[in-house]
C-alpha cells in the first residue's frame, strides 16, 4: 500500500504542479474582475487542439507549449474585452457573469467541435523515465514539473515584488480606490488576462500530457479540480491557490490509490461542495468577516 | 403527412412541452426566488431513474442485463408519481443544506458541483444506475414495451400536452398566490420583506421543493417517451438550455417561457436538418453556438427577454396614484446578486 502511494507519488505532484499553475491564471481573473469565469475550462480545450496541429505539423512540444500560451492569452483578452467588460459596465451581477461566462465556454467548445471534430488525439512524447526511491517519473513530467514550477513562482514573483504586482494586488483589493490612486484599473485587468490566459494554455497542454490521449471535452474532467482548488484556497487569492491546487491533487491521488481510480473526480468534487458549504471563503482565510 | 415527419413532428412538440414545464420550474427557483440552480439537470436525472427503476423491476433489469441498487414493478401511473415525490424529497434536503449555508453567488457553483459529482458516481458504480450505460427497455405507459405506432406517439404528446396545463395551473396558482407575492417581495426587496416577517430560508426551499418536483416530472416523462437514461443524458450543458428558454422567453412570463421554448427547440431540431458537411458532429456545435449567442445577446441587450414580466396588481386606497406600482426588478442588474 504505501509503495502503491510511493510509486503514484511521482504523478501525482506533477498534476498538483499543473493544477496549481491552471488555478493562478483562474484565481487572478476573479481577483481583478470580480469574475468567476467558466470559459477557462473551454479555453484550455482550445490549447490542447491548437498544441496538437502544431506537434503534428512539426513543431517541438515545449515550443508548442509557448505557442499555445500566447494564443490563448490573446483569445482571454478578447473574452475579457468583448463579453466580460461590457457586461460587467452594464452592471450585470456575479451570477449573470457565471451564467454569461458559461454560455460563452459552451460556445468556445462547440466552436472546437465543429473545428476539430469529436477525434481522440495524443502527443508523442519524448520517453525515458528517472527514478528516486520507489518515485518513478518519466523525461516529461520532470519538464511539466520544471515549466510548472517556473511559471507559478514567476507570476507569484511578479505580484509580490513588482510595482505592477502591487498594483494588480490592489485593484484586486478595491479597484475604486486604486483607480483614484492612479492605478489604470482597465490596462491591469487586461494584462491579467492575457496573463492568465498564457496560464490557461500552458496548463491545457500540460494536462493533456499527463492525461495521455484526449478529445476537445478532456477539460471537462480538469476544470472542475480547478474550481475546487481555488474555492478551497480562497477564490482570488494566488497564494491560496497553489496550496489548494496541491491539497485537491494530493487528495484525488490518495483517493484513486486507496479506494479506485473511478471515484477520484467524485472525490475532488465532494470536497469542493464540502468547502463551500462549511468553509465558503476557503480553508486558509483566518477571519469569516 | 408520411410516418417520419410525423415522428419528427411529434418529437418536436413533446420537446417544446417538457422544456416549457421544465423552465417553468426552474424560473420558480431562478427568478421567482433567487437560486442559481446550475444543477438542474441532476433533479430531472433524479426523475428520469426513479421512473426507471420504479418500472423496469427486477425482470426488466435481467432482460437487459442491467444493475440497479433497487427495481420495483409498479403499473404506469405509480412510477411517475413516485418520481416527482422522490424529486421533492431530494430537492428539499438539497435545498435544505444549500440555501442555509451558501450565499447566493457560490450557490451556482455548490449545485454544479454537486450535479457533477453525482454524474461522475453514477458513472464510476455500475451497481448503483448501470454506470454510463444508464438504464434502458423503459416500458411505456399502457403498451410496455411493444413498439409504439404513430397514432400511440401523438396520444403521448396530447397526454403531456394536458399535464403541461395543469402545471401551468398549478404554477400560476403558485405565483399568484400570497406565497408568490411575497417570494417577490423577497426577490425585489430582501432586507424588506423580511422586516415585514418574511422568512427567507422557508420561501424560497418551498420554491426549491416545488422546481424540483416539476424537473422530476419532465425527467420522468422523458424517460417514457425514449425509453432510456443514462449519465450521458444529463450532462451539465443541458442546464443550460432550460436557461436560455427562460432567459429568451421572459423571467417569470408564463407565455413567454413557452416562446422561448418554441425558440429552443426549433433551433434545435432545425440543425438536424443540417446537411452533413464533412464534419458529423457541425449541427451540434452550431446548435451550441447559436444557443450561447442568443442568451448572452438577451442578456445584454434585452434581459427581461420576449415577452417581460408582467407588473402585478397592488392594492391600494387610492386608485390615481396606480402609477407608482412597483416596476419588477430588472433581472440582470437586481440588486439581489
Amino acid at each position: 500500500m504505501i509503495h502503491v502511494l510511493a510509486v503514484s507519488l511521482g504523478s501525482a505532484v506533477v498534476v498538483a504542479a499543473v493544477l496549481a499553475l491552471s488555478t493562478v491564471g483562474f484565481t487572478l481573473r476573479y481577483a481583478v474582475s470580480g469574475v468567476f469565469d467558466l470559459t477557462y475550462g473551454a479555453l484550455m480545450g482550445v490549447a490542447m487542439v491548437i498544441a496538437f496541429i502544431l506537434t503534428e505539423a512539426g513543431v517541438s512540444l515545449w515550443v508548442a507549449v509557448v505557442v499555445v500560451g500566447l494564443a490563448v492569452a490573446v483569445i482571454s483578452v478578447m473574452v475579457e474585452g468583448l463579453v466580460v467588460r461590457p457586461m460587467s459596465a452594464r452592471g450585470a451581477t456575479s451570477w449573470v457573469m457565471m451564467i454569461v461566462t458559461f454560455a460563452v465556454g459552451l460556445a468556445i467548445e462547440a466552436a472546437v467541435l465543429g473545428f476539430w471534430g469529436p477525434s481522440f488525439n495524443s502527443f508523442t512524447l519524448v520517453g525515458g523515465t528517472h527514478r528516486l526511491g520507489s518515485v518513478e517519473i518519466t523525461t516529461d513530467q520532470l519538464w511539466t514539473l520544471l515549466i510548472a514550477a517556473l511559471c507559478t513562482l514567476s507570476v507569484g514573483a511578479v505580484l509580490r515584488f513588482t510595482q505592477w504586482g502591487r498594483a494588480t494586488r490592489a485593484t484586486a483589493t478595491n479597484p475604486r480606490l486604486a483607480e483614484n490612486c492612479g492605478v489604470r484599473v482597465r490596462t491591469i485587468r487586461t494584462v491579467t488576462w492575457f496573463a492568465s490566459g498564457a496560464l490557461c494554455g500552458m496548463g491545457g497542454v500540460l494536462v493533456a500530457l499527463q492525461v495521455g490521449s484526449f478529445t476537445y471535452s478532456s477539460w471537462e474532467l480538469f476544470f472542475p479540480l480547478i474550481i475546487a482548488a481555488a474555492v478551497v484556497g480562497g477564490v482570488g487569492r494566488p497564494g491560496g491557490a497553489v496550496a489548494g491546487a496541491f491539497l485537491i491533487g494530493l487528495v484525488t491521488a490518495l483517493a484513486s490509490a486507496v479506494i479506485s481510480s473511478a471515484y477520484e473526480d467524485v472525490i475532488a468534487l465532494g470536497v469542493l461542495v464540502a468547502v463551500l458549504l462549511v468553509r465558503p471563503r476557503g480553508l486558509f482565510v483566518r477571519t469569516a468577516t | 403527412m408520411n410516418g417520419q415527419t410525423s415522428d419528427f413532428i411529434a418529437t418536436g412538440v413533446l420537446y417544446a412541452l417538457l422544456f416549457v414545464i421544465g423552465s417553468w420550474g426552474l424560473n420558480l427557483q431562478f427568478d421567482t426566488a433567487g437560486i442559481i440552480n446550475f444543477g438542474y439537470i441532476m433533479f430531472e436525472a433524479v426523475g428520469a431513474y426513479t421512473v426507471a427503476i420504479f418500472s423496469l423491476g427486477k425482470t426488466g433489469l435481467s432482460q437487459g442485463q442491467q444493475q440497479a441498487f433497487v427495481a420495483f414493478s409498479l403499473p404506469f401511473p405509480l412510477p411517475i408519481i413516485v418520481a416527482v415525490v422522490v424529486g421533492a424529497a431530494f430537492s428539499a434536503v438539497i435545498g435544505a443544506i444549500v440555501l442555509r449555508r451558501v450565499r447566493q453567488d457560490q450557490q451556482a457553483i455548490v449545485l454544479l458541483g454537486m450535479t457533477l459529482a453525482a454524474l461522475y458516481f453514477v458513472e464510476a458504480d455500475p451497481g448503483f444506475l448501470n454506470g454510463s450505460l444508464g438504464l434502458s427497455l423503459i416500458p411505456e405507459p399502457f403498451i410496455g414495451s411493444n413498439s409504439a405506432s404513430p397514432g400511440y406517439e401523438w396520444a403521448f404528446v396530447g397526454g403531456v400536452a394536458v399535464l403541461t396545463v395543469v402545471c401551468w395551473l398549478l404554477v400560476r396558482a403558485t405565483t399568484e398566490s400570497p406565497f408568490g407575492r411575497a417570494l417577490r417581495a423577497l426577490r425585489d426587496n430582501e432586507s424588506g420583506a423580511e422586516a415585514l416577517g418574511y422568512g427567507a430560508f422557508s420561501l424560497q426551499l418551498r420554491a426549491f421543493v416545488l422546481g424540483g418536483a416539476l424537473a422530476a416530472l419532465v425527467g420522468g416523462i422523458f424517460a417514457y417517451f425514449i425509453t432510456t437514461w443514462a449519465p450521458a443524458s444529463w450532462g451539465y450543458a443541458e442546464t443550460f438550455y432550460f436557461f436560455t428558454v427562460v432567459i429568451v422567453g421572459g423571467t417569470s412570463n408564463l407565455g413567454g417561457i413557452v416562446i422561448g421554448a418554441m425558440v429552443v427547440v426549433g433551433l434545435q431540431q432545425g440543425f438536424e436538418y443540417l446537411p452533413d458537411i464533412g464534419n458529423s458532429e457541425l449541427g451540434v456545435a452550431l446548435q451550441t453556438i447559436c444557443a450561447s449567442a442568443l442568451m448572452v445577446a438577451f442578456l445584454a441587450l434585452r434581459p427581461r427577454g420576449i415577452l417581460p414580466e408582467r407588473r402585478h396588481r397592488v392594492y391600494e386606497p387610492d386608485v390615481r396614484s396606480t402609477s407608482s406600482q412597483p416596476v419588477p426588478a430588472d433581472p440582470i442588474r437586481s440588486s439581489a446578486g
